[in-house]
């Protein structure tokens, strides 16, 4: 935690700790190879197997719009607020959407403190953009739509991010923005020669580098490609093709979801809940 | 024409150009005229979640939320809901205290959880709850520090317990405190070992080795109240507390709340006058609250 510039506004503990070294002689996960030899990761999936995936609209009741996205340990949660009026706004048309994405102190090995960082910054950035294509900005004019993403476990970032992008979009709409497609992302690694599929974050460490790929599956469009690390172009195109792939399961599961979400506010609005009953049995804890 | 910002004593009934749907006029007078559409419940003795004023709403605690944690547990006050999770790292201990650990509290309320909450820094108001909860947990500590000394003067455990607000539907404060009571009732560190000759502590990764909970002296439980218009609400809403001139939060020890001197700490702020008989009901509640929470075992 040894920072130069203290966080002022928050309870700083000691100057300096640090995470306790192992022990010796320990065997460490992050050595261990990414295929045993029945040629399945540690967590028993193949190459191409992304992560089972939990998804929940309304997780924040007090937003307008919000979502829940698991995907095996990775937990992100997204709330919108919005479109609100904003006083920058008055020389365009057009709204202004702001994504501020988040890890949390806890979410990742080492505790993190609360100042935002440049990763942080950078990747709302991202966000940003995979979101952009997908969103009719001519329909909320001169008001904001502010989209706070908060990781709260992270295993593996950039699949964190990715989440962070199908959470976003629909959070978006669950708040009722107008959209042209849900966005569903995924990540694919490099690691040898091969194309792996969503990382953990041990195995992160083995990459030689990654690809994040934001899709629009309805419109068949892909609205952002990030891919760093050295590889051949054929190896690019195989990550770009089981990318699209993983995102078109996704975005069937998101929509699933908001089908699900409006039949349950439909039958819960149905018998109208305006009576008070009071129950004097109940204690309520 | 538009009343503004006067008290409004009553709800000027719309006139309603056609008998609308009742539960949409009941939405408009709420947004319109928030504080007649609550005295009118409270004139009835009941609140508009169907709650009675001194009834809180349920507690739900899950355990063991985040796995990258050391302990952890997410607790739900009604739609208020307040994450918490510990990591413990290794430091030196403080020259005045050299067999003691650290326990660092931080309460966030950060944007995501209500509109109310802008991006950037917390703001004042945010950062005043943050300490008045730090406050409680340094004046009533929950874990005996000392079990957190690996070696005296050269190391020991700092727990970072981090409380972040995932949707405050108000009285956040009752959260939180639940959540880090549960939380650190979960917290399991490995057996760590001082390194004489190079100064450094080893423990083992593996998160499955991890034998040693920490003793629990006491369990908090934070109940708080507003003021709204001479009338006491237990555990108020969002849109109860926009409304209140004062709020009261009691810090009563459950596991003696029986007792003769269960009381921890008391909280009121705001400019409205408290009576006497309000405290004492403030802190009667209070103590049957503390019991139901934990014969319910809540916090067990």
């Amino acid at each position: 935690m040894a920072s130069a510039n203290i966080d002022r506004k928050r309870i700083n503990g000691p100057e300096v700790s640090v995470i306790p070294l192992p022990l010796q002689g320990e065997a460490s996960a992050e050595q261990a190879p990414l295929l045993n030899q029945d040629a399945k990761r540690q967590d028993g999936r193949n190459v191409e197997t992304v992560r089972p995936f939990f998804i929940k609209t309304g997780a924040v009741p007090a937003a307008d719009g919000s979502a829940f996205v698991e995907q095996g340990n990775t937990k992100v949660i997204c709330a919108v607020y919005g479109p609100r009026p904003d006083r920058k706004l008055t020389d365009t048309d057009r709204g202004r959407v702001t994504v501020e994405f988040r890890l949390a102190p806890f979410a990742q090995a080492k505790r993190r403190g609360f100042v935002k960082d440049v990763v942080e910054k950078e990747y709302s950035q991202v966000l940003e953009d995979a979101l952009a294509p997908a969103i009719v900005f001519e329909s909320f004019s001169k008001a904001a739509v502010d989209v706070f993403v908060t990781v709260l476990e992270d295993d593996g970032t950039l699949a964190s991010v990715a989440a962070g992008v199908s959470a976003a979009s629909l959070a978006l709409a669950d708040a009722g923005i107008e959209m042209y497609d849900l966005v569903a992302a995924c990540t694919a690694g490099f690691v040898e020669d091969m194309v792996v599929m969503d990382l953990t974050a041990t195995e992160e460490k083995l990459r030689k580098g990654s690809m994040l790929l934001a899709y629009m599956s309805s419109l068949n469009q892909v609205s952002q490609v990030i891919q760093t690390g050295s590889v051949g172009a054929t190896t690019a195109e195989e990550a770009m093709d089981f990318c699209i792939d993983a995102c078109a399961e996704i975005h069937t599961l998101m929509s699933e979801a908001l089908v699900a979400a409006a039949h349950e506010a439909q039958s819960q609005t149905a018998p109208t809940n305006n009576v008070a009953v009071v129950d004097d049995d109940d204690m309520e804890l | 024409m538009a009343p503004g910002n006067t008290p409004a004593p009553a709800p000027a009934p719309a006139p309603a150009p056609q008998p609308t749907d009742p539960a949409a006029a009941a939405a408009a007078i709420k947004k319109l005229h928030p504080r007649a559409y609550l005295a009118r419940f409270l004139a009835a003795g009941v609140r508009p979640d169907a709650r009675q004023p001194s009834h809180f709403r349920t507690l739900r605690i899950t355990p063991s939320a985040v796995s990258t944690a050391h302990g952890s547990a997410l607790a739900h006050l009604g739609q208020t809901t307040v994450l918490c999770a510990i990591k413990a790292e290794v430091a030196v201990p403080a020259l005045d205290k050299p067999d003691r650990g650290f326990l660092v509290v931080n309460l966030d309320l950060p944007p995501l959880c209500s509109g109310k909450h802008r991006p950037g820094p917390p703001a004042a108001e945010a950062q005043a709850l943050a300490h008045q909860f730090a406050g409680y947990v340094e004046s009533a500590p929950i874990v005996d520090l000392a079990k957190l000394c690996i070696a005296e003067r050269s190391a020991c455990w700092v727990l970072y317990a981090d409380l972040l607000c995932l949707n405050d539907d108000g009285n956040v404060l009752d959260a939180a405190v639940a959540a880090l009571v549960a939380a650190l009732r979960s917290v399991r560190l490995p057996r760590a070992e001082y390194d004489d000759d190079d100064g450094a502590v080893r423990a083992s990764t593996d998160a499955t080795n991890r034998p040693i909970t920490l003793p629990i002296l006491r369990t908090p439980v934070a109940c708080s109240f507003a003021v709204v218009d001479n009338h006491l609400l237990a555990d108020p809403t969002a849109d109860e507390a926009a409304l209140a001139s004062a709020s009261v939060t009691v810090l009563v020890d459950a596991d003696r709340s029986a007792d003769s001197d269960p009381l921890l700490a008391v909280t009121k702020r705001g400019g409205t006058p408290l009576s006497k008989p309000q405290l004492a009901q403030c802190i009667a509640l209070a103590r049957n609250r503390a019991r139901a929470v934990s014969s319910a075992g809540l916090l067990a």
